[in-house]
């Protein structure tokens, strides 16, 4: 019998703190990615040439969008690497409980959400001054984001909720990998499905889905429906948890 | 919208194949990898210092910016010119005007060599036979709410004899980089998430040539003339 109570929440400080230090060389890959992407973003998403009025014009559209994707990437397969035997066994290091290690990786994946999406802004920026450099233009335009720090901050909020969904959404297919890893050509099926299956308006459901979070105009009512679909895989991922095996 | 459609079901097969094989490949027989924390925390600080150092150099591009505050007047010129008033297009996009004396009745109008001039030409007949020929050349390139229109070069105009001779200068061949903002700002502005802005960039260039009652004017191959009569 011990004399000291452990408490839920100095466990799951404890385990935290371990697991961001544990899981660094998910820093390594992030850093791999968001220059890969700035060199896929190199070819810019869009351009337009033509003649007004005797004004030649040559218009090339630049974004940041890739670097943001592939952040997004990189949080899904963070987040199902952490529901791998190699990392989950790291919990019984400590104290733990189920809900003790899922609340700790809650805590990584949300951490980790924040770094990917600041970086992912910032990236932009480095991308943004790699043209100005590297391109024989003579009107630079860009939309002056650091002038206007509001836009600044919601773009790196915005950024952080969707490496956080992809994050909850990586752990939630990680874990039931762990149960059944059948269950990913299952996952595969189903989106396959969703790219065909017609809803009204000549869409489907698979971007009716992509819509639902890309077109909200409402910072409010989009950050209702990240945390409500967060938690929502969340649960689900606790649940699947729950039933797995214990370690022999 | 089912092109949209099309395209996004594109785009999300594509996202959603390498999501799966970026899974797979993490979760099969997955290994813990040690990345030596000394190589690690040397490779985060030099990419944080180049993201940090990126934002204060880019400040400091952004300030130098050619940012001036766009005249007034939307809309096309020579819509302006035809159906309201060449008056109601603001002064600002004024490149040149010429005002010339002329006493003959007939008036040849041309390029040199005949060349196609891409600048639509309005021509006013004025109710007064004050024997004066006025030209005004109106020019715009406003991007992104920046005015470049002093970027353009004006074509130049000169009488030789009884032939007004236009003559356009080489423009430059502008290179424009349009930076649009992250979809993750772009859903919350105005900004479409897909379409390219056209709007962003508006150019377009006039001349406006105002004669006298009776001067005849005879035009050469290679100008696009409309008539406004009084």
């Amino acid at each position: 019998m011990s004399i000291t109570k452990p408490s839920l929440t100095n466990i799951v400080k404890k385990q935290y703190s371990y697991k961001l230090r544990a899981y660094r060389q998910v820093y390594n890959s992030l850093i791999a990615l968001q220059l890969l992407a700035i060199f896929f973003s190199f070819n810019g998403v869009g351009s337009m040439s033509g003649n007004w009025g005797g004004i030649h014009l040559n218009i090339n559209y630049y974004s940041a969008d890739i670097i943001i994707i592939f952040t997004m990437l990189w949080g899904l397969n963070s987040a199902a690497l952490i529901t791998t035997k190699a990392y989950r066994f790291d919990d019984f290091a400590f104290v733990t409980n189920r809900l003790s290690g899922n609340m700790a990786n809650l805590y990584v994946m949300l951490t980790l959400s924040v770094i990917g999406g600041l970086t992912s802004i910032l990236s932009g920026v480095l991308l943004k001054l790699l043209i100005y450099y590297s391109t024989d233009v003579q009107i630079f335009n860009d939309t002056r984001l650091m002038s206007e720090p509001n836009l600044f901050v919601t773009s790196i909020l915005s950024a952080s909720m969707y490496v956080f969904l992809f994050c909850v959404l990586g752990y939630m297919i990680g874990m039931l990998f762990q149960v059944n890893k059948m269950i990913l050509v299952a996952l595969a099926a189903l989106f396959i499905w969703g790219l065909f299956k017609d809803v009204s308006g000549g869409s489907n459901v698979m971007v009716n889905v992509f819509t639902f979070f890309v077109s909200e105009s409402s910072l409010f009512l989009f950050f209702i429906k990240m945390m409500f679909c967060s938690i929502l895989l969340f649960s689900i991922s606790l649940v699947i948890s729950n039933r797995m095996e214990v370690r022999q | 919208m089912t092109i949209l459609s099309g395209i996004l079901s594109l785009f999300i097969l594509v996202f959603v194949a390498i999501g799966f094989f970026v899974i797979w490949r993490g979760l099969k027989g997955v290994k813990k990898s040690y990345v030596s924390k000394r190589y690690l925390k040397w490779l985060i600080r030099v990419y944080v210092s180049v993201l940090v150092l990126s934002i204060i150099w880019y400040s400091l591009l952004s300030v130098s910016n050619r940012i001036e505050d766009v005249p007034s007047t939307s809309g096309n010129f020579y819509d302006i010119a035809v159906n309201q008033s060449v008056d109601e297009i603001d002064p600002a996009f004024i490149g040149k005007q010429w005002s010339i004396d002329y006493e003959k009745n007939k008036l040849n109008i041309g390029t040199v060599d005949h060349e196609y001039l891409e600048t639509p030409i309005i021509v006013y007949r004025s109710d007064k036979n004050n024997r004066k020929i006025s030209a005004t050349y109106y020019k715009k390139l406003v991007v992104s709410e920046n005015d470049y229109s002093k970027e353009v070069k004006s074509i130049d105009l000169t009488l030789n004899q009884d032939r007004l001779l236009l003559y356009q200068p080489a423009q430059p061949d502008f290179k424009i980089v349009l930076f649009k903002k992250e979809f993750t700002i772009r859903q919350f502005t105005e900004e479409k998430l897909f379409e390219k802005r056209e709007e962003d960039v508006s150019a377009q260039s006039l001349l406006y040539i105002s004669i006298p009652k009776d001067l005849t004017l005879i035009a050469e191959d290679g100008l696009n003339i409309h008539y406004l009569d009084n």
